[in-house]
């Protein structure tokens, strides 16, 4: 039996190759040589990592639960045929009609709020505004800027008809404009492909979303991002350099003692949310 | 790992309850059959993040679906809908050629030994090769049930397998 012999044998097996199971030739050449010896190890190393990196971790398995419920939620399931619904609605019709001609008089008059907010929030978290709690959260709480968010589940923000980020994890953040200041914990972050462009603010940087899925954590002097899937553009706040993170990579920033002003202040006047004595949050039901 | 373990048939009290879209009925059955959707999924998707937008997108089709289930034998149907969104996904990507004859570059250093970099490298591999290695490999199919799902003949997928694991051995023994 030659090296050359034992890998053509080798090339047709397409199971694992029991060191019990082996032609007396094959074993004898296998004693000495550690070349062979080798290739039958990683033959069979193949057959013992691909089923367990495919396989469902308990985690993973959660979280595809908790995105299936909230899916399922938000779709309405409709099995009444269209003409059935409308004409056992027609003598609704036209009260409707009139109220909403009166309600377009009445929002003509009304000055916009430039301040009014356009995203809206839903899940585990309980969010603040002008420093009081707002309890029992309803569904879809339209959210200002300058409210606070503190996550502790699943918590969706969503804007527009279609995106959203699904946030998961203990953190605190900050709403604006397309942007939400993340002041301390660490969380998951799921953007929809359409959010691209959505900003989050950390203390050291800032990070643009081009459509991905990001674990954001911050401790007292250091912040790190990781990209799961996708990619996102930062930028350090103290040197304004940048790049890009792609799907695996991890950036690392710590507090060092030249802080950039911008972000010291951010942080330093808005103290953490403290909690106060108050029942729990009310948990959206199953 | 081989899913021909789960072979669970409900019995007909439970496909009622099914039928009604009651949560709990709901939530066993994800229990039940959420790592084999998965594992389908990776296989034929190539990597988990995919796999795991596409098991929460079965489940999905799958719910919408329940009020005409047919019988307890849900395996079966959740793989269809498994096959069939995957398959769907990967038309809409186009972004890999199938093509056997693709170069495969093999990696410079030795492949890391952990399953989840391994999946990696392994996802490299053309698509005609990666889903006939892993559904032998994973779950143990014979290349009769492989050629139901990939339609190719059972000699070619035989000299595919053989050829995908030469390249993967390679790569591990540097």
């Amino acid at each position: 039996m030659t090296c050359e012999k034992f890998l053509n044998w080798l090339s047709q097996k397409d199971s694992f190759c029991s060191m019990d199971e082996l032609p007396e030739a094959i074993s004898l050449h296998l004693n000495s040589c550690r070349r062979c010896q080798k290739a039958l190890e990683a033959h069979n190393s193949v057959f013992k990592m691909l089923p367990d990196a495919v396989r469902l971790s308990k985690e993973t398995k959660q979280r595809i639960f908790a995105k299936l419920k909230t899916q399922i939620g938000q779709k309405t399931d409709d099995t009444k045929p269209f003409f059935a619904t409308l004409i056992s609605f027609m003598p609704q019709l036209g009260i409707a009609f009139v109220f909403i001609i009166a309600l377009l008089i009445a929002f003509s008059a009304i000055k916009p709020d430039e301040n009014r907010g356009t995203n809206f929030i839903s899940g585990q978290c309980s969010v603040y505004r002008e420093g009081k709690r707002i309890h029992f959260l309803p569904d879809n709480l339209p959210l200002f800027s300058g409210d606070r968010i503190k996550t502790s589940g699943l918590t969706t923000v969503a804007w527009g008809a279609k995106d959203q980020i699904n946030i998961t994890g203990s953190a605190q953040f900050i709403v604006g404009h397309n942007q939400l200041t993340m002041s301390s914990g660490k969380a998951r972050m799921e953007f929809t492909s359409s959010a691209e462009g959505y900003e989050i603010v950390l203390r050291e940087s800032i990070i643009k979303i081009v459509g991905t899925i990001i674990i954001i954590e911050i401790t007292q002097n250091n912040e790190s991002i990781t990209v799961e899937r996708g990619k996102i553009q930062w930028r350090g706040l103290e040197t304004n350099k940048r790049g890009y993170l792609s799907s695996g990579e991890t950036i690392r920033f710590s507090s060092g003692t030249n802080m950039n002003d911008k972000a010291e202040k951010n942080r330093s006047e808005q103290p953490d949310i403290q909690e106060p004595e108050t029942t729990s949050d009310p948990i959206l039901p199953d | 790992m081989n899913h021909s373990s789960v072979d669970k048939v409900y019995d007909a009290e439970f496909v009622t309850k099914l039928r009604r879209r009651e949560q709990s009925a709901f939530k066993k059955m994800f229990d039940d059959f959420a790592g084999l959707v998965f594992s389908r999924a990776v296989i034929i998707l190539g990597d988990a993040a995919s796999a795991e937008d596409a098991t929460q997108e079965v489940f999905y089709k799958a719910y919408r679906s329940l009020p005409v289930l047919k019988d307890g034998r849900v395996k079966p149907w959740l793989l269809t809908i498994t096959r069939n969104h995957c398959f769907d996904e990967i038309r809409k990507r186009k972004c890999r050629p199938i093509c056997v004859n693709q170069p495969y570059e093999p990696p410079d250093k030795k492949v890391v030994e952990t399953p989840s970099a391994f999946l990696e490298e392994v996802s490299r591999l053309p698509e005609e090769m990666r889903i006939p290695l892993m559904l032998k490999v994973v779950e143990g199919l014979k290349y009769k049930e492989i050629a139901q799902i990939v339609d190719k003949a059972e000699g070619t997928l035989r000299n595919l397998v053989c050829k995908s694991l030469k390249i993967l051995r390679k790569g591990l023994e540097k």
